[in-house]
């Protein structure tokens, strides 16, 4: 228990609340009865820290398989699920540098290394997949792709390394304050059309003109400072595109968190809301890739969660929760703490299912949910046998309601290694999109290519 | 005594990581092992290499002297006489003269050296090695065009320095931290064989006396850092805004500074993201909605000046004092065109402000230099360069009109010119927000933003209480060390503080108390000497309900003493948690015991353990948890200590952190860490500093005096394409 207990205290149980004006505006019209022949987007979830893998692990493989404790709040969408086991992220070992976090965060969702062994500020060699996703499907939206946290961590004195990547070097960095993820996708509300097509063309004017900057000083730089310079001009460009397009009609959705709310520590006010958010974005086609991250990932407390009545992290035996998943793989916070996470995903996958997009497609048929974390067993802190679970629709003509099982050896082998990678995970994932992809990432003779047998049939 | 092994920063962060290349598993540990923990490998004090991995199979690494008869024990004595060695391949020209019995130069590397080479050394440095990421990588004897190659690359290592010795020497004899451990222990053959190398590249040509020290970061040319392109920070954003428009876009608008491994200037680390760029331009609107609203005092137009000529006048200056510099005939072409769009004065004034503030000129430091006569490759900044380069390092905003005069009247190009801007600069009251800022970087308190403590052991932790830490800090730098005695000495070792009444609980002085403000104490001079033992450090350094002598241990490692610690592959230890009986000490002895971590954590944990009696929010206490006296007794090398004033004695001997501290100013001052091949130009501010007796002001001016700060590479611009 922590600081926040008491603070908590103070925290009005009224519950998070957030208007819902699409029902009644799309009440009038009925789902699709066919899901269209892709995904139209991609959401991502993801948790820090692996899990108990004895404990997520579902039992039976194929389509009949039973979930695991962890899973449990996923059950009523079994048949909308494929849970993947025993994949293994094979990046680590082509580093020579970074500590465990360094090393598992900036390769789990690029399958890149580091891109300069040694440096002081060490980034992976690429960008990451849903990125790469982002530029093909969602580049006509408003915004390219939109990144929702949950709290911020304390990271044990270092920055944490990010784990999404628009390039080398060049992190995604999420909202964690709901308020500000409102306006901006929502606005700040009011404004008649013709004082928001006046905005629109001043913010075009404004713009024009700091491209125009950025051409000139642009021939006084070198190499080196132009790619930098670049990468801030690509930002430029899809501002400009978010700003000038037609404005946003959906209604505006309103917020109301308890009071007391903090976003930094409140992470179960916070997930509702981010999640609502992120729901009525894609509903109104604001993007086609949206990521959701669990930030406290180090020693998060979880105060709205308890173990028989005691905190998740027992007092005086743990230094915090990072340490209880090196040193406790009994312990029952650890099952309680990752199963909350589930049970977020299970409540994204709930809002996605009653909710319509502009097409009339119900959400969760027409996106690809996926959800992972940066290692298998969190004990072992490695990157072999990643804990996977997609949701939602892979393409028409392919089954979900499945347990893919790639295990070598059981869950408590550590340093197994499989045959199978993100790598090819990720070329499935372009694939179930449109592409045609035949790697992702880094390639080696000794990583697997090609799409993930199996997956999309 | 071998510690052949790289080890952990943080325990409880441990990667086991394959590193099995070229068969070179140096490190105990084998990771395929349960338990992990395996058997240490023995490079001995005689530079026998022989590794063994703890399935027992012999590395196979060229060089590797596994039975090829070669110990590491070079022949020959140390004072030049002929050399009994044999020879390896005859590339070498004859440098400078060989009589009297001496071999020249390149004989000398071609065999004695080049033999320590490979047997020491080439098993882990070599480009498929464990070393492979570092800068020294050699070439195994048995490919063409080792001599030449490993001569290049050693001599340009051999020159780093260490203090004032040789960082190659240092490391290789453990002086320095190694990942290989010590190799070369002092006295052996092979350390004499390097002593002697050095000190012939101190004077080139024939016998040396080895005795003569090696010469270090001799002063020829002008040094000079890499200076990548550098956003302003949001400190620096919003001060600036607030500096050119006397308006404020608040503390949220502008994208948070992302820390690297160092400090809030790092520009690498600030790429501008998807949503830094709306943020950007959200921060620029709001800033012209606020100056727009009061569109006359923006404006200043003189009495009798019609609207539009005022306007015009606007456009053409506001831009110059945002870049910082005269515009180029192209950025006044395209921001004019502001003259011609909008319905009313107020309007384009907005659109221009908007533009500029989103402009690159505006957010990144310029970098425009001209080559030097003499020394092409090295451009000195612009006068204008300079003065935004001095301004946002001492007061984090744009150039004053002092500064902008100096500029613009070319008043910045010799260093006695910058010199008297910063003396200026440093005397101003504004730079006590950079100290502050400086020193929270430095001591890692941004982590009191998210840090969170057990209720049930600190009900008293409150963000108030966060807060007054914070104050405390700021105080204590601004008010006890600057306005006083601004030195080294005062920040370790100065006793005073500032405390409000939750303060004095923590601290135990509420007797001392009058009214219910501020006020200053004088606490104990062996329990609470300086920056280590306040408050907001030790509330940061610890975890939710207990102190933590790693955390600490290691930010003293790290950032006090500047020692660089690479984390360890392949290893999997898991540490006993608290009993009734246990104490941290016995907890931690597992680092000490195993040792692939124990090269570090030899160090680190004694280290943390001297600040034991205060617990996780800085408050004195004389015995743990469970009840057993507090032991902050740690010994680090020969160095004994009771408790935290004998620790920064002992660590301070040969001013370590001294030296170091006067590196982080620079590191801080060019946005980034200081790389290997720059350490001679700080070892020349640390110098200085060591002269001033750690004066802090001068060290602040000696460092934008520096060659570095002044200097960048010439730009290679590409050609314009067509």
């Amino acid at each position: 228990m922590t600081m926040r207990l008491t603070r908590r205290s103070l925290l009005s149980r009224g519950g998070a609340m957030v208007a819902l004006p699409f029902l009644s505006q799309f009440a009038a019209r009925r789902a699709h009865a066919a899901r269209p022949i892709r995904p139209k987007r991609l959401v991502v979830v993801h948790s820090h820290q692996g899990m108990v893998l004895n404990q997520w692990m579902p039992t039976g493989s194929g389509t009949s398989f039973t979930l695991s404790p962890i899973l449990q709040p996923l059950s009523p969408f079994q048949d909308q699920l494929v849970v993947i086991s025993g994949l293994d992220n094979a990046i680590p070992s082509f580093n020579s540098s970074g500590n465990g976090h360094q090393n598992a965060d900036s390769s789990v969702l690029t399958c890149q290394p580091f891109q300069t062994q040694g440096a002081a500020t060490l980034v992976p060699n690429g960008p990451s997949v849903e990125h790469v996703l982002a530029q093909r499907i969602s580049h006509t939206r408003p915004f390219l792709r939109l990144d929702f946290g949950i709290g911020q961590g304390n990271w044990d004195g270092q920055e944490p390394s990010a784990v999404m990547w628009a390039g080398a070097g060049d992190p995604v960095t999420c909202t964690t304050d709901p308020a500000r993820m409102l306006t901006a996708v929502f606005g700040t509300g009011g404004g008649s059309e013709d004082a928001l097509a006046r905005l629109r063309a001043r913010r075009g004017s404004v713009l024009d003109l700091v491209k125009q900057n950025f051409s000139h000083l642009r021939r006084q730089l070198d190499a080196d400072d132009r790619a930098r310079l670049d990468a801030h001009s690509d930002k430029i460009r899809e501002l400009e595109q978010r700003v000038l397009a037609a404005p946003n009609t959906c209604a505006r959705p309103v917020l109301s968190p308890p009071g007391g709310y903090d976003h930094v520590f409140d992470d179960d006010v916070s997930a509702p809301l981010q999640i609502e958010l992120l729901v009525q974005a894609l509903a109104c086609g604001q993007t086609n890739v949206a990521t959701l991250s669990f930030m406290s990932g180090h020693d998060p407390t979880f105060p709205w969660l308890n173990v028989n009545g005691g905190p998740v992290v027992p007092t005086g035996r743990y230094d915090n929760w990072h340490a209880m998943i090196h040193e406790g793989r009994e312990e029952p916070g650890l099952v309680t703490g990752f199963t909350w996470y589930a049970s977020q995903v299970a409540a994204l996958l709930q809002r996605m299912a009653v909710v319509l997009d502009q097409d009339g497609d119900n959400l969760l048929e027409s996106s690809l949910v996926l959800w992972t974390t940066e290692f298998g067993n969190g004990a072992g802190h490695n990157t072999y046998k990643l804990p996977i679970v997609l949701a939602g629709h892979l393409g028409q003509g392919i089954p979900m309601g499945r347990h893919l099982d790639f295990m070598v050896g059981t869950t408590e082998d550590n340093w197994t290694s499989s045959d199978n990678t993100t790598n090819q995970l990720f070329v499935s994932l372009l694939r179930a999109f449109g592409g045609t992809d035949t790697n992702f990432g880094h390639t080696h003779v000794s990583l697997p290519d090609g799409p993930l047998p199996g997956l999309l049939g | 005594m071998a510690k052949p092994s790289q080890c952990a920063v943080r325990t409880l962060l441990l990667l086991p990581v394959f590193l099995t290349v070229n068969g070179c598993e140096l490190l105990g540990a084998d990771p395929m092992a349960p338990g992990g923990g395996g058997t240490s490998t023995n490079a001995g004090s005689s530079g026998t290499a022989v590794a063994t991995s703890a399935t027992g199979e012999t590395s196979t690494s060229t060089g590797a002297s596994n039975g090829t008869g070669s110990s590491g024990v070079v022949v020959g004595s140390s004072s030049g006489a002929p050399s009994g060695g044999t020879s390896t391949t005859a590339t070498s020209t004859t440098g400078g003269s060989s009589g009297g019995g001496c071999i020249t130069d390149d004989q000398f590397f071609d065999t004695r050296v080049t033999e320590v080479l490979q047997t020491d050394c080439m098993l882990c440095h070599n480009q498929g090695g464990i070393a492979a990421f570092t800068r020294n990588v050699l070439i195994p004897s048995s490919e063409s065009g080792h001599l030449a190659a490993n001569r290049a690359v050693f001599e340009r290592l051999a020159r780093i320095p260490a203090g004032d010795e040789s960082l190659l020497l240092a490391k290789a004899s453990g002086r320095a931290d190694h990942g290989g451990g010590t190799r070369l222990p002092e006295g052996s053959d092979g350390n004499n064989v390097i002593r002697e190398f050095l000190s012939r590249l101190n004077a080139p040509g024939g016998c040396v006396n080895p005795g003569a020290p090696p010469m270090m970061c001799p002063e020829t040319s002008i040094g000079v850092a890499k200076a990548p392109l550098r956003r302003l920070t949001d400190v620096q954003l919003r001060n600036s805004v607030q500096d050119l428009l006397q308006v404020d876009v608040g503390a949220t608008l502008y994208p948070a500074t992302t820390r690297g491994e160092g400090f809030s200037t790092w520009p690498l680390a600030n790429v501008v993201s998807s949503s830094g760029a709306e943020n950007i331009m959200l921060a620029a609107e709001r800033a012209a909605s606020l100056a727009t609203a009061n569109l006359a005092a923006t404006l200043g137009c003189n009495g009798g000046e019609s609207q539009d000529v005022c306007v015009a006048r606007f456009v053409a200056e506001f831009p110059a004092k945002a870049f910082r510099r005269p515009l180029t005939a192209q950025e006044t072409a395209t921001l004019q065109v502001v003259l011609t769009v909008g319905t009313t004065p107020a309007e384009r004034v907005g659109i221009l402000i908007e533009a500029v503030l989103q402009s690159p000129q505006f957010l990144y430091l310029d970098v425009v230099g001209a080559p030097l006569a003499g020394q092409p490759e090295v451009e000195r900044f612009s006068d204008y360069a300079t003065a935004a380069r001095l301004s946002y390092f001492f007061l984090e905003t744009t150039p004053d009109p002092d500064l902008r005069a100096a500029a613009s009247e070319g008043r910045l190009r010799t260093v006695e010119q910058v010199r008297t801007q910063a003396t200026r600069l440093v005397g101003d009251p504004r730079v006590h927000a950079t100290l502050t800022r400086f020193h929270e970087d430095l001591a890692q308190l941004y982590q009191l933003d998210t840090i969170a403590k057990d209720p049930a052991v600190y009900p008293q932790f409150t963000p108030a209480l966060v807060a007054a830490m914070r104050e405390e800090q700021q105080r204590f730098v601004t008010q006890v060390v600057w306005a006083d005695n601004p030195t080294l000495d005062t920040l370790l070792y100065s006793n005073l503080t500032f405390t409000n009444p939750a303060l004095d609980t923590l601290y135990g002085t509420t007797g001392a108390r009058t009214g219910t403000g501020w006020e200053a104490r004088t606490l104990s001079s062996t329990l609470r000497p300086g920056l280590l033992s306040r408050t907001a450090f030790l509330t940061a350094h610890s975890y939710s309900a207990t102190s933590s002598p790693v955390r600490r241990g290691a930010f003293v490692m790290k950032r006090m003493l500047c020692r660089d610690m690479t984390p360890p592959p392949g290893i999997n230890l898991v540490l006993p948690g608290p009993t009734e009986t246990n104490t941290i000490r016995d907890r931690l002895a597992g680092h000490r015991n195993t040792p692939a971590c124990a090269s570090c954590h030899d160090r680190i944990d004694p280290l943390g353990f001297s600040m034991e009696p205060y617990g996780a929010l800085g408050e004195h206490r004389t015995a743990w948890e469970n009840g057993i006296t507090v032991d902050a007794t740690g010994m680090v090398g020969t160095q004994a200590f009771d408790g935290v004033l004998q620790m920064i004695q002992s660590m301070n001997q040969e001013n370590a952190m001294r030296d170091c501290y006067a590196r982080q100013w620079y590191a801080f001052a060019h946005g980034r860490g200081v790389e290997e091949d720059e350490l001679c130009a700080t070892r020349r501010i640390e110098r200085t500093f060591a002269a001033a007796n750690g004066n802090i002001r001068d060290l602040l001016v000696s460092v934008v005096s520096s060659d570095m700060f002044l200097h960048r590479p010439t730009r290679v611009i590409p050609p314009e394409m067509p």
